[in-house]
């Protein structure tokens, strides 16, 4: 045996670079392993990385949330930006205490990501406010002295009128391009009085009547700082800032424990808060130092900074008032060397940045032009406003301090990691429109002292404004702020200030309702999560309703009756089966996944199904599910996890394609050497030796050329594996942050990876010698005595 | 134990080229004794290569009787049949066949290896010995593509001895030698023949060889027309040689 073995394997060295065809092959077995050993390295780091982003900052390894939910959890919203429709879990304080008694959870954190408004703000309301507080200080007698008063006003209105004149300019251009009936006439009307000499002049006599008409007519049509989205994830702040260590608060602090407050992520609070021509700055520099160039006509992202902070700078001119005005303008005529220009001309040439000029002009730019501007809108430790649609549709609306300013280490530049904001789990309460604890304590004391009737909020509503009619967001606001005046009145409604001062206890921040929960795990691997997973469905599988076999029966009778589509079908036999099994035995059933398909495929069909159809499914799945499904993070990062199937796809279909080049290679070649040596193997089969000789002779070569080659690949491949990882693939765009979990993707090498791209090749190679084998075992012992060599 | 080596009796040999059925032999019966050093001549296509095949076991008869070694080949199973090869015949062929990947030393252990009889020791001392007998052991580290007609022929000869087989079967041993090395090499196997008593076989056309025969048998149309002497043979073939070309026999 070994003997031939010895014979096998000398022929087969022999042979190895005995022609080019081995040659051809060889590279083919070479380049394959080496590509499954880098992509393998590559889409399993990415996979890990992705996870370890969307696990570390959001999901948790699990997700719960309940199963009456109408749609699918997704944290990240769904496609369209909006946010699933889920239903609340009632009594969190319950849910949590449950699941902290499984031995692999680690911690429970509640959560819930919606949406809301900011308003900041803006510049002219800003500036006619601080007006109005100097004439109204200098009328009740507390104001400055005279000069100063008068210096201060002086400014205050020049840069009103600045601003307003600015209008004026924009709307003579709308009239320019033909758009001016879009334009109000009564909007067109004030403008020209605003901006009229006799206005101003007049502005002293009567300052508060002035006033009102630039605060009723002018402000809402500048439109620089108005509403901003911003997506938020209330929750349970101590418990995401102990569970998700790799949050950090760069600026200012972490909300106190108990407290309501709000951290905005740092990538929205530099992309959407700060001062844009700030913001281009800090990107050109970013860029420059990244080996980009200004003078690049090609880059045009360069480019595009260029033009738009050239041509957009009224933001600017917005926020300087008189004195502020003239001081920048002098500064930036002595920079550019000029004698003339206003404000807007002259910052028009600074943002004239050159690869020459640029580190000058920057530097300029923080040092003598920022410390006279507003460079974000909101600045920690000031209060926001959110506004925010409820489940209702009704305009809810809160206060939060912006407490700080944070980043998950290592995805500082993703904007995924940066999308959503962190609030407290009150205020999110609030703003969804639930009915929190503060507020029915409020309302039952609205009731003791107006002494009414049996009213819940909403009836509250009604019964003070005389029906609930009109639910425009103007109309909301005012019953709000009418509610307040009342309950204020009353000492009833804590203000603003108190519920910011206010510590919440974690009973307080536990009891109430949560859209859904992460769930940390001490054992984070896949097969842990897979286990846990398992062990917290059987735990809620006690809330599901007893198996009802009339149901089972009549959805039974639809499948049989093949009244399905296929899909469907398929889904409901799943279930089925499950409910079955769990009628006999309640611990078992049809698990989260299985029946959230269904789910999935009844929505999909809904349209097309029978109502009755429709709802004998839906009474199946109503007795199946239980009070929450547990998904994992993959699940509940939606299409953002579908990445990661994405990758296993990439990669699968790397394999497969390796696999069948390599199959028709591999066996072309094997088939051609073979049948190019077949007087060696008839004379070997006339000297002796057997046709099972004759096969492991070509099995072995080719082994041999598959370990051989495919081994050198697949060393070559961990080797370009290792200097990846050494050098790191840089995140070259923002995007890419999120998915390679910090600024670079170093590839880990993956001995697994490694063995499973030889053993690819040599079962490739395996299969690629069937029909070789064929060919080599029909070779008669004759043959040799009719070939030449 | 019966002294001849190869009986063949009433041996028919057809091919079918489509529907057309080519006799190759026609009823040939033969008697080889142990130690024999046996030429079977003929023109091309008389079927001495047909006969041999069918000696050497790699090839069986349509009709009629193969003994070889006292065992009947057509009631041996292809198995059977490639162990008997492996154990009792040795070949050497008109194109050498040597394995071109392997040393020449390699190619003459190859039939050791495929019997698994012998240790590496002696499977070495035996090679060398035969390397040495055939005059090519200076040239055991070569490729076949490193050495002449000759020497290949040489090496195939030992590859075909290594065994210690009862028979030796060489189809046209000479036929791609110039007559120098044909010589040779007839003077080689025929003392082995005469030292080894093994029994040799072969195949020719070219009288210069047939000489070195104890006996000739002769092919015409798939049909033994005789077994006479060398010289008679060789007698018989310049005739027919003559026969056929006006400037005479060569």
């Amino acid at each position: 045996m070994i003997s031939k073995l010895v014979v096998l394997l000398r022929i087969a060295f022999a042979n190895l670079f005995g022609s080019f065809l081995n040659f051809f092959v060889g590279a083919v077995l070479f380049f394959g392993a080496a590509l499954l050993v880098v992509g393998g390295a590559l889409f399993g780091t990415l996979d890990r990385s992705l996870s370890k982003s969307v696990v570390g900052s959001i999901t948790g390894h699990l997700q719960i949330y309940s199963a009456r939910s109408k749609e699918k959890l997704e944290v990240y919203g769904k496609f369209d930006g909006s946010d699933p429709n889920l239903a609340p879990m009632e009594n969190f304080g319950e849910l949590k205490e449950k699941l902290l008694k499984v031995s692999n959870v680690k911690s429970v954190v509640p959560e819930g990501t919606s949406g809301a408004m900011v308003g900041s703000g803006n510049t002219i309301d800003l500036t006619l406010e601080k007006l109005r507080s100097l004439y109204r200080a200098q009328k009740d007698g507390k104001g400055l002295p005279a000069a100063d008063f008068k210096t201060q006003a002086d400014s205050l209105k020049d840069h009103v009128k600045n601003m307003v004149t600015l209008l004026a300019k924009d709307m003579e251009k709308v009239t320019e391009l033909g758009t001016k009936d879009s334009i109000e006439p009564e909007e067109k009307a004030a403008l020209a009085t605003t901006s009229a000499p006799d206005f101003w002049a007049s502005f002293d006599a009567d300052p508060f009547g002035h006033l009102e008409l630039l605060e009723n007519r002018i402000a809402p049509q500048v439109a620089d700082a108005d509403l901003l989205f911003i997506r938020y994830l209330g929750t349970d702040l101590d418990a995401y800032q102990e569970t998700f260590d790799r949050l950090q608060v760069v600026e200012g602090e972490k909300v106190p424990k108990g407290r309501r407050g709000i951290l905005l992520p740092r990538f929205f609070y530099e992309e959407s808060m700060k001062l844009k021509n700030a913001r281009r700055l800090d990107k050109i520099k970013d860029a420059r130092a990244a080996g980009r160039k200004l003078s690049d006509e090609s880059d045009k992202e360069l480019q595009r900074f260029q033009r738009e902070n050239q041509a957009q700078t009224r933001e600017i001119v917005l926020q300087l008032d008189g004195l502020k005005t003239k001081t920048a303008v002098e500064k930036l005529r002595t920079l550019l060397g000029r004698t003339d220009g206003d404000l807007a001309a002259l910052l028009g040439e600074f943002f004239k940045t050159t690869e020459q000029n640029f580190d000058e002009r920057y530097k300029f730019f923080y040092a003598e032009l920022a410390p006279m501007l507003s460079l974000y809108r909101v600045k920690v430790g000031d209060t926001m406003t959110l506004k925010s649609f409820g489940r209702s549709g009704s305009l809810e609306a809160t206060s939060v301090k912006l407490y700080g300013i944070f980043e998950f280490n290592g995805l500082e530049k993703s904007p995924l990691a940066g999308a959503a904001a962190l609030i407290d789990m009150v205020s999110f309460r609030e703003l969804y429109g639930f009915l929190t604890s503060d507020k029915a304590a409020e309302l039952k004391a609205m009731k003791e002292q107006t002494k009414a009737r049996q009213i819940d909020r909403q009836n509250a509503e009604a019964d003070l404004f005389g029906g609930a009619g009109d639910d425009s967001a103007a109309v909301v606001e005012a019953k709000e702020e009418k509610i307040a005046e009342i309950t204020s009145a009353h000492g009833l409604r804590e203000s603003a200030a108190e519920k910011q001062a206010r510590v919440y206890t974690q009973a307080e921040i536990d009891d109430g309702v949560v859209m859904h929960a992460a769930i940390t795990l001490k054992d984070g691997t896949p097969q842990a999560i897979a286990a846990t997973q398992a062990e917290l469905e059987k735990l809620f599988a006690a809330t599901k309703p007893r198996p009802d076999a009339a149901v089972q029966g009549a959805v039974q009778k639809l499948v049989d009756e093949k009244k399905l589509p296929f899909a469907l079908a398929q889904a409901t036999r799943t279930v089925l089966e499950g409910e079955k099994q769990r009628t006999a035995d309640p611990a078992t059933g049809a698990t989260d996944a299985q029946l959230i398909a269904l789910k999935e495929a009844l929505q999909g069909e809904r349209a097309r199904l029978d109502g009755k159809v429709y709802e004998a499914l839906d009474k199946l799945l109503d007795s199946a599910r239980p009070q929450v499904w547990v998904v994992t993070w993959n699940s509940a990062a939606g299409g953002l996890g579908q990445f990661i199937d994405v990758f296993r796809l990439i990669l699968g279909a790397m394999v497969f394609g390796f696999a069948l080049v390599a199959l028709i290679v591999v066996t072309i070649g094997v088939t051609i050497a073979t049948l190019q040596r077949t007087a060696t193997i008839g004379t070997l089969r006339a000297i002796g030796a057997q046709r099972e000789f004759v096969v492991s002779m070509v099995i072995v070569e080719t082994l041999v050329l598959a370990l051989v080659f495919g081994g050198l690949g697949a060393l070559c491949g961990a080797g370009v594996v290792m200097w990846l990882h050494t050098s790191g693939i840089p995140a070259f765009r923002d995007e890419l942050y999120f998915f390679f979990s910090g600024p670079s993707l170093k590839p880990d090498l993956d001995l697994a990876g490694l063995v499973f791209s030889i053993v690819t090749t040599l079962g490739v190679s395996v299969l690629a010698v069937l029909v070789p084998i064929f060919l080599a075992i029909r070779v008669a012992p004759v043959t040799a005595m009719q070939t030449s060599e | 134990m019966p002294n001849s080596i190869v009986s063949i009796r009433d041996v028919v040999k057809e091919y079918s080229l489509g529907k057309v059925v080519v006799p190759a032999l026609r009823g040939v019966s033969l008697e080889v004794e142990r130690g024999e050093f046996i030429s079977i001549a003929g023109p091309s296509g008389s079927g001495k290569t047909t006969l041999l095949n069918l000696i050497g076991c790699v090839d069986t008869a349509t009709r009629g009787t193969v003994e070889v070694a006292g065992k009947n080949t057509s009631a041996l199973s292809e198995r059977q049949l490639t162990q008997l090869r492996l154990d009792t015949l040795g070949f050497i062929f008109q194109s050498f066949n040597l394995v071109a990947v392997l040393t020449v030393f390699q190619n003459v252990e190859l039939p050791l290896l495929l019997q698994n009889k012998l240790g590496s020791g002696e499977r070495k001392k035996r090679v060398m010995e035969l390397l040495t007998a055939v005059g090519i052991d200076t040239h055991a580290q070569h490729r076949p593509s490193e050495l002449s007609g000759g020497q290949r022929q040489r090496v195939a000869i030992a590859r075909a001895l290594v065994t210690e087989p009862q028979i030796v079967l060489a189809d046209e041993p000479t036929a791609n030698l110039d007559s120098a090395t044909g010589e040779a090499i007839i003077d080689l196997m025929k003392d082995l023949n005469q030292k080894k008593g093994i029994t040799f076989i072969f195949s020719t056309h070219d009288h210069r060889v047939m000489k070195h025969a104890d006996s000739v048998v002769r092919l015409a149309d798939g049909k033994i027309i005789g077994k006479e002497s060398a010289d008679a043979a060789v007698q018989a073939a310049l005739t027919s040689a003559a026969g056929r070309s006006p400037v005479g026999a060569h």
